[in-house]
This record gives structure tokens, sequence and C-alpha cells, in this order.
């Protein structure tokens, strides 16, 4: 099985040492990239030369945090949504907000599923490793395009 | 009959107001006193006619009888035919009054109503055009008195009943007709302006209140923003110093001593704590501002949901919970739910140790509410601390005793507030707690209308 390619939208370190933490504990092969910000996160994804992001692979799973620099989550998500060799990535909130508008808005701009950000770390860390067996062990992806 | 006249009425209203004049304007009333001085006078004329032909027929003056036919039919015009302006309608009608006051001077002197219709113009005028024709009546009386003052003098007059007076008495009776008018002229037009002033002052509080309402909706708005900022700017390094001290805890698990495990335990619980009090103060801000929707609720089936969600601790201390009978009422659903699961959370809560809690929820109409109870027979509350329980992050037990932020009464008080009643406790200590609540008829009188948006 070829290693399954991440990337996580997120701009607070602390989540990024705990998301690593977690995905690494899960054991399953996978390879993470990380952008910090909204803009940098459809550079990546669009594989802007300019930007340094020409040998971006395009991912099989993105995590995105809502609440991002420049350009936030809700406008990625649109991007990914709207652009046509982007549209099949399953894409996973993964945020502080339980406010009902973000998770309405979220599922009307088509993202795969939504999660809150568990505050008891435990728990944290059994939410990242379920996403990682559901999405990783669990489901089948798309064939890969590129 | 009675449609009969409605479409009559409908018809003069049409041709005499102007549809696009504001009610808030003294010109639209204006207009609606001239249409009704035309409604009435016209059937009332038609009765009068009746005397007026007798009397000139019994004299043998035609010129009356003419004179009357022609202001009738000048009335009907101005009443039924389409296309004449507003004003041209007002000049028309005073003029053939005038005409038939002229007249009536002429043949019947002051025997006649001929001065009483001048006096009767002067009011009409006053109350259907501005205060510059109502000085033009008053000229026009007095000339109209002089005229005949000078035909009596010089007995060019024809009349077969005029002559018949003296000139000293028609000067005292046309003085005091021109006496008259002119204190209409002057009084009426000041009760135009005092109408004017009170459509202004009206047209100024309507735009200051439409200005209040607007900058109460941008600082709600403003608010919710602040609220939500905090919750989620507060909340973001809060959940970093707890993950990170959990973290600490779960991998250095043996590399820690009591005492430091100890110091993250009180980190972890402070992180915990201020990450509720944070969620209920963002609580406690959306009652009656974010948490509006009113909907026609069974207080039956939404205590027992709340029941079912408490099952677990209803359960383990084997309580006891009798439901009276409850109505059904336009509340707030979303915030009634949060006041019920505070109090009964509470009742279930604050018990000696050991003890099996028996709570009862009871209701009952009064006069201008429904006044609520839930007893219990708790721990109580000492008599001196009964309005401060209401409090935000009010305590009075140390978290070891019992846990909670102290927001749960203020929350449930911000509740009964916006459903415009009442809370307050009857209390004693080690005796068991009745609280009581109320939600004003007047409340749910407002509401029933406008929960069917």
């Amino acid at each position: 099985m070829d290693p399954i390619h991440i990337l996580l939208v997120e701009d607070n370190e602390g989540d990024i040492v705990l998301t690593t933490e977690a995905l690494e504990e899960g054991k399953i092969t996978n390879s993470l990239s990380i952008v910090r910000d909204g803009w940098q996160a459809i550079q990546y994804l669009d594989q802007n030369e300019t930007e340094g992001f020409g040998n971006a692979t395009t991912p099989d799973l993105v995590l995105l945090d809502i609440n991002l620099p420049k350009i936030n989550g809700h406008e990625v998500l649109k991007h990914i949504k709207s652009t046509q060799k982007l549209k099949h990535i399953p894409v996973i909130m993964l945020t502080t907000s339980s406010d009902e508008v973000d998770i309405n808005k979220s599922y009307k701009n088509h993202v795969n599923c939504y999660i809150t950000k568990p505050v008891e770390v435990d728990n944290f860390i059994r939410a990242i490793s379920a996403i990682e067996y559901f999405w990783i062990s669990i489901v089948q992806l798309p064939t890969k395009l590129n | 009959m009675k449609n009969l006249w409605n479409t009559y009425k409908t018809t003069i209203y049409r041709n005499c107001t102007v549809l696009s004049i504001s009610q808030n304007s003294v010109y639209y009333w204006k207009n609606q006193l001239f249409a009704a001085t035309v409604t009435f006078l016209i059937p009332m004329s038609i009765i009068v006619l009746v005397p007026g032909i007798y009397m000139a027929y019994k004299f043998s003056v035609t010129g009356m009888i003419l004179s009357d036919f022609i202001t009738l039919a000048t009335i009907l015009a101005v009443a039924f035919v389409p296309g004449i302006s507003v004003f041209l309608r007002k000049l028309l009608f005073n003029g053939a009054l005038y005409t038939t006051s002229v007249v009536m001077l002429h043949y019947l002197g002051s025997n006649g109503p001929g001065l009483l219709y001048m006096f009767a113009i002067t009011i009409f005028v006053l109350v259907s055009l501005d205060q510059q024709y109502g000085y033009l009546t008053l000229m026009l009386n007095t000339l109209i008195c002089i005229y005949f003052g000078l035909a009596l003098y010089y007995g060019f007059a024809s009349s077969i009943l005029l002559n018949e007076y003296q000139l000293d008495s028609w000067i005292a009776v046309s003085s005091n007709l021109v006496f008259l008018s002119g204190i209409a002229v002057f009084l009426i037009p000041k009760l135009f302006n005092g109408l004017q002033s009170a459509f202004e002052e009206q047209e100024q509080l309507k735009d200051k209140l439409e200005d209040s309402v607007e900058n109460l909706n941008t600082k709600n708005e403003e608010l919710e923003q602040f609220a939500y900022t905090i919750s989620h700017d507060l909340k973001e390094p809060l959940r970093m110093v707890r993950s990170f001290m959990e973290l600490l805890k779960k991998k250095y698990e043996g590399k820690l001593d009591r005492k430091a495990h100890e110091y993250i335990h009180y980190a972890v619980d402070g992180a915990q704590r201020m990450g509720n009090n944070i969620d209920d103060l963002l609580e406690y801000s959306r009652i009656g501002r974010k948490y509006t929707t009113v909907e026609l609720t069974d207080l039956n089936s939404l205590v027992g949901g709340i029941l079912k969600n408490l099952k677990p601790d209803i359960e383990e201390s084997k309580a006891e919970i009798s439901i009276g009978n409850l109505p059904t009422l336009h509340v707030v659903p979303v915030t009634m739910k949060i006041f019920f699961q505070n109090l009964l959370a509470n009742a279930l809560k604050y018990q000696p140790d050991g003890q099996q809690p028996v709570i009862s929820i009871e209701a009952e109409e009064k006069d201008h509410c429904w006044q609520f109870s839930i007893t219990d027979n708790g721990i109580g509350i000492d008599p001196t601390y009964h309005d401060q329980v209401f409090a935000i992050f009010k305590r009075l037990h140390t978290r070891d005793e019992f846990s909670g932020s102290g927001m749960g009464l203020a929350i449930c008080k911000k509740i009964v507030e916006q459903h415009l009643g009442d809370i307050w406790v009857e209390s004693n200590k080690d005796k068991g707690s009745i609280f009581s609540f109320t939600i004003t008829k007047q409340y749910l009188q407002n509401k029933r209308v406008s929960a069917r948006h």
C-alpha cells in the first residue's frame, strides 16, 4: 500500500505537535505535510512553483483548521471543493469551534466531516487516531490522479 | 343601504383627498375634513332644500329657487365629477356657498340663514385650506356686510324683507358675524399648528426610536462577535495549557514525583474550570440576545426530556421526582430547557450525603402570570444569602463540597427576566428549598403574535 499523504493546515504549533504525535501513535504508514495558513494551503494544493510548491503532491486527505491567518478554513474548503482536480480530496475540519454556524457552513461547502478538537489530550489523541483509522484503513479513497 | 352609503363615501373621499400625502401631515387631515364636510353636507342640503323652496315659493322669489339648485348642483359636481384638483374643488365648494349666502341675504336679510352660512364658510375654509384663505373669507364677509349696510342706507336693496330692517340693527348683527369670523380665523389655525408640531415631534421620536433600534442591533452583533472571540480565542490557549499538562503527565509518568503530579493536577483543574466559566459566561450573554425564538411549548415534555438527560444522576441517588400538570405556553424553549435543567440539577446536587432526593415541580395559574415552584429536601440556603445566590459566579460552598461555576442560578434569573417574570427562593439551612418563578401573561400574549414569524 502506498503511504497515505495527509496535508495538515494548522497555525497553532501546539496543535501541530499534538496532531503529529497522535498520528505517530497510530503507526499507520503515512506522510504528513504541514502548512500554517490558508493562503499557503491554497498555493500548496495548486502546486504553485513560484511559491516553492512546484514539487508538492496532491494529498489524499486534508485536515483543515477554520481559524487561520490570511485566508480562513472556510475559504480554503471552498477552493478545494470548487477546483476540478482537488474536489475529490476528502477534507476534515479539525477546529476549536463548536459553533453551529461554522458546522453548518462547512457541510454546505461539502466538507467530508467536521470534528471539534476535544479539550482533553487523551480524547484529542483518540479523535486523531479515529480519523487515521477510519480514513486510512477503513475508507476506500479515490484513485490517485497524478 | 349600507353598501350604497359606503360607495357614496368612498367616491367622495377618492375625489376630495390626495392619497399620496402621509397621515402625519396637516394637509392629509385638512383633506379628510373637507371630504367629511362634503359627505355630510349633501344629504343635509337636500333636506334643507325643502323648507327653502317652500319659503321661496310662498314669497314667490324664483331667484332663490334657482340659486338653491345651482349651489346643490355645484356641490354635487365637487363631490362626483372626476379629474378636478382637490384645491379647485375646495374653491368651488366655498364659492357655491358664498353665492347661496349672498342670495339669501339679498332676499331674506338677517332673517334668513345668510350670515350663518358666511360664518360656516369661514370655518370650512379654515379646516380645509391654509390660514390666508381664512383671512380672505374674513375680508369677504366684512365687504358683504358693508355692501348690505350701504344697500340699506341708500335703499337700493330689492329684498322684500330687507327693507323691514333698520340700519343700526343690521350693523349690530353683521358686526357680530365679522367678530366671530375673526376669532375663528385666529383660533382654528392654532389648533392645526399644534397638530403639526405634534406630528413633527412624533416623526422625530420615530426617527430616534429607529436609530436606537439600529444602534442596539449593531451593539448586539458586536457583542455576539465579542462573545464568539472570547470563547474561541480564550479557549484555544487554555486548551494548549491543559493538553500539554496532560501530555506531560502521560509521557513522563515514571519520571515525575508525587508533588509534580499534584502541581499538574492543579494546573489542569484550573484550566478546566476556566473553560467551564467561559462557556457559562458565553451562555449567559446569549440569553435574550441570540436565543430568542419563541415556540408553543408543552412544558411537560420539555421537563420530561430534561429528566432523561439527568437519568444517570437520578438513578444513582434514587431520587423521587414528581411533576404536576404543567401548561403548554409560548416560551423560548432553548432557554427554558437550560432553566429547568439548572434548577433540577441543583436540586439533585445540593443534598446531604446519602439522602434520597425528593423533588416536586408544580404550576399554578394566577391573575397576571403562571407561577411555578420546584421544591426539594436538600441542604437549603441560609436566608442571608437568598438574594446573592442569583448573582454571577456566586458560590456558597467550597469546590470540595460541591463543584460548579456559580453561574447556574444567574443564568436562570436572566432566563426568567427574558420571560418578563421573577424568581425567588424560600429556604432555611437544612430545611430544603422552594424555588418559585413566574412567566407573565403579558409576555405570553405579546409573544403569541410574534411567535408566528
